[in-house]
């Protein structure tokens, strides 16, 4: 369903009736629709590059102004769904990157997680996710982001153009993860 | 007749990228039909097959582990992005027309002067010099220029986007400090704490001037408590009665909102507003009207270039020359947990507004605070410094509680009466208002009389802390790992072997013991870095820091001794091939949490080695690593 809603969205965005979208009113209802119904699964995936859903949401509203600065423009987008991912891959890497130092790195962000996280869960919950957090560390940061967008939903093709990879290099990326992955349980 | 080739006899198994992509429906459908065909009729890619679907399905599961909450995920923040988008709409159409148009329209102008100036030459170059020169004097080039209405809606943008996550609360610290440009004098006035919620539409605050005086209300708008909040903070006989009555009279509180700031440079309508880049903030300067009755010469906003959140407020006066700054030392969200609940309960709520002169509505009951939440008072070192003059700062569970109307709390758990009646005889000479609250295990009805620690990241007491190998579990197999090594080295030729038995539990039991003394130590060590933090301490007087400090150096000398006496014992047993090869792993001064990890560490690995347990470690590199941690320790 959603799915559809998205194919019907991107054809309103097409080039026949970019005249009607002028009207910045119109276009902002189009942008805030889509952000209803792109923002769990967007939120979800930058969620698991920054590490809180505070950062997360801001990013993700952030690429959707980017998406209405966009086709203020008349700029195209070919596939809007691989288009956002692209923009909040890229605003979520620019930010755990600007934190850099200063700020606890991804892996020890996952460790992190596991220790304030639970604090109230029993430590049969602590000990799954500290398995969970070890196996995910052992993937590097491209297997990463390839099995987390492939579990969006993104096809391969989708996956290469978000993260600027060949389709079977998503491929390789894709096996050598699951295999790290299923290793490392 | 050619033999048939290798591959057509034995087709090759499918690579693990063509399993994965197969399984994903990603190859051409040449590749998909042989790959089908290949695996319905291969056992082995099969189950590879099985065992790559199987990988997927655990990805899945921990991919779903490591999710946020259905409930974030679920709330909808479509409300909030519409007004941020409009926001960003109206800010994008005020903004200057493409950098392309705007070349074009300045070429096509320049174009039709030239012509007409081009022949004056030394006239153009004189005026080409002068302008460069004034440019130099009068700007700063390197200032990136704004709007100062740009900025502030980018910082509303900022504020719209961190309002409280369902199931959190943001808290907000506000210091309020007076600058005395003329004397060049800085003097802290006091704090503001703003805790609002996610749940209900209420705010929860607490001003507290450095002489101790604090109020805190919980309610709908801060403004309804804004004279008795102002004259907490701004309570400072050197404050301009006019400025105080000025800011009560218009409700205004520096609550850190773009709103707040707004309106309190509406009021002064003294000309266009200033913003310039300067360092990593933007500032922005709004001047106030001559003879303003607030004496505001003009207020001051220092946002931050990089994400827009506001960081200080500034309010110049006229007439002393002073600098009134509000700056926000820390800005977070935190959960929502059943201390800070108590804060928005319905029977806390402060109903009636305080109105010019009166007092501040109270809550009900006083409730603790968090440390982050409060600071810290001579009483309290006092109070901290009794309760550690007793040990009760060595494991048990004894909590100091700040308390929102300003007394202190001292509650919790102890073993016997007699240790209670210790506690509170220390507790007889400590000054200001405080309640003692301590209880034995058979008064407590369910544990809800007691609250949580006032710091949530050292809430783990050692001794609901400890380790697995101290549970009790079934010993049938069991031995302690050292034993032998112990046994060779009290043994003497012609003792009996119960007599050399009796030394090793003996020499175990200290040194288990002395290991959870070591622990203990430094867990106090850790809280009393928490409890007295710098932020928590500032504006005491040196002598009260001094006593924070010596119980500081009280938990050093003693973690320094007691690892002292460890290595001691230990060095015997080690041998002399690990004493010396640790010689040189000394370190410098340890901050607070790294010692208490180093002394967990060696209470663990004194326990594994020296308790009984099914799990033998390996000895040698316990007992090096254990030596080189006690080295750490103790230098």
């Amino acid at each position: 369903m959603a799915q559809e809603h998205i194919l019907n969205l991107s054809r309103v965005f097409g080039a026949e009736q970019t005249e009607n979208l002028r009207k910045s009113q119109q276009l902002e209802d189009r942008i805030v629709e889509l952000y209803a119904t792109m923002r769990p699964s967007l939120l979800g995936y930058a969620y698991h590059v920054v590490g809180s859903t505070g950062d997360a949401e801001d990013l993700v509203q952030s690429a959707f102004l980017k998406l209405f600065d966009q086709l203020k423009r008349n700029a195209k987008i070919e596939n809007l769904r691989s288009w956002l991912y692209r923009v909040v891959h890229n605003l979520a890497i620019d930010y755990v990157r600007r934190k850099g130092s200063r700020e606890a790195t991804q892996a020890e962000w996952l460790a992190l997680r596991n220790l304030t996280d639970t604090v109230h869960s029993a430590e049969h919950d602590l000990i799954q996710k500290q398995r969970i957090a070890g196996s995910l560390k052992a993937l590097n940061e491209r297997e990463r982001h390839c099995l987390m967008l492939r579990a969006e939903g993104l096809s391969y093709v989708e996956i290469g153009d978000v993260l600027g990879l060949s389709q079977k290099s998503v491929s390789v990326y894709l096996a050598r993860g699951l295999k790290k992955f299923g290793g490392a349980r | 007749m050619n033999a048939p080739s290798r591959q057509l006899l034995i087709p090759p198994h499918l690579s693990d990228e063509k399993l994965v992509a197969y399984l994903d429906a990603e190859l051409s459908r040449a590749e998909m039909d042989a790959a089908r065909s290949h695996v319905g009729s291969c056992w082995s890619c099969r189950s590879r097959a099985a065992e790559v679907q199987a990988g997927i399905d655990n990805f899945l599961r921990a991919r779903a582990e490591l999710m946020p909450d259905d409930s974030v995920l679920a709330d909808s923040r479509v409300e909030q992005f519409r007004q941020r988008l409009a926001r960003h709409a109206t800010a994008a159409e005020a903004e200057l027309p493409p950098l392309q148009e705007r070349i074009e329209d300045w070429g096509s102008r320049f174009r039709g002067q030239v012509a007409g100036v081009f022949q004056q030459r030394q006239v153009v170059l004189a005026s080409v010099v002068v302008v460069c020169l004034l440019v130099a004097m009068f700007t700063d080039s390197l200032n990136t220029r704004v709007s100062a209405d740009t900025v502030l809606l980018r910082a509303e943008n900022y504020e719209t986007s961190h309002l409280p996550e369902a199931g959190k609360v943001t808290r907000s610290l506000v210091r309020v400090d007076r600058l005395d440009h003329k004397n060049n004098v800085q003097k802290q006035l006091g704090t503001l704490t703003l805790v609002r919620d996610s749940v209900s539409p209420l705010v929860y605050v607490s001003a507290r001037s450095v002489s101790g005086e604090v109020e805190t209300a919980t309610v709908k708008d801060v403004k309804e408590v804004a004279t008795p909040l102002l004259h907490v903070l701004l309570s400072d006989g050197n404050v301009a009665s006019s400025l105080v009555q000025y800011l009560s009279s218009q409700q205004w509180v520096p609550d850190f909102s773009v709103g707040e700031f707004r309106q309190l440079a509406q009021w002064g309508i003294g000309g266009e507003a200033l913003a310039r880049r300067q360092g990593g903030n933007f500032e922005l300067h709004y001047p106030f009207a001559p003879n303003h009755p607030s004496g505001i010469a003009e207020t001051l906003l220092q946002v931050d270039a990089r994400d827009y959140s506001l960081t200080s407020l500034s309010i110049f006066t006229n007439g002393d020359d002073s600098e009134y700054r509000f700056t926000r030392t820390s800005f977070l969200a935190e959960p929502r947990t059943s201390e800070v609940a108590r804060l928005f309960a319905p029977g806390e709520l402060s109903k009636t507004p305080a109105g010019p002169g009166r007092a501040l509505p109270e809550l009900r009951r006083p409730v603790p605070l968090a440390y982050a939440n409060s600071h810290a008072t001579e009483a309290e070192v006092s109070v901290a410094e009794a309760l550690h003059r007793v040990d009760a700062c060595l494991g048990e569970e004894v909590y100091l509680f700040p308390m929102s109307d300003g007394s202190l709390l001292v509650q919790g758990l102890v073993d016997s009466g007699a240790r209670r009646d210790i506690i509170r005889k220390a507790l007889k000479s400590a000054t200001g208002p405080l309640r003692v609250e301590v209880y034995v295990p058979r008064e407590l009805k369910n544990g809800s009389e007691l609250y949580p620690s006032p710091d949530p990241s050292v809430k783990e007491s050692p001794s609901g802390n400890s380790s697995p190998s101290a549970t009790l579990a079934d010993l049938s197999g069991a031995t302690m790992p050292l034993h032998d090594t112990l046994y060779a080295h009290f043994y003497k030729p012609g003792g009996s072997a119960e007599d050399v038995n009796k030394q090793v539990a003996l020499f175990s039991n200290e040194i288990v013991t002395l290991a959870r003394q070591t622990f203990l130590h430094a867990w106090a060590l850790k809280r009393l870095d928490r409890e007295f933090s710098p932020e928590r301490t500032s504006g005491l007087p040196a002598s009260v820091l001094q006593k924070i400090e010596q119980m500081r150096r009280d938990h050093d000398h003693w973690i320094s001794t007691i690892t002292h006496r460890q290595t001691d014992m230990l060095s015997p047993i080690a041998g002399p091939d690990i004493t010396s090869s640790v010689a040189q792993a000394v370190a410098g001064r340890e901050s607070s949490d790294t010692l208490l990890r180093l002394a967990q560490e060696q209470n663990d690995l004194v326990r594994s080695l020296f308790t009984t347990s099914q799990r033998i470690p390996e000895t040698t590199t316990s007992l090096t690593r254990l030596m080189v941690v006690l080295r750490h320790l103790g230098s």
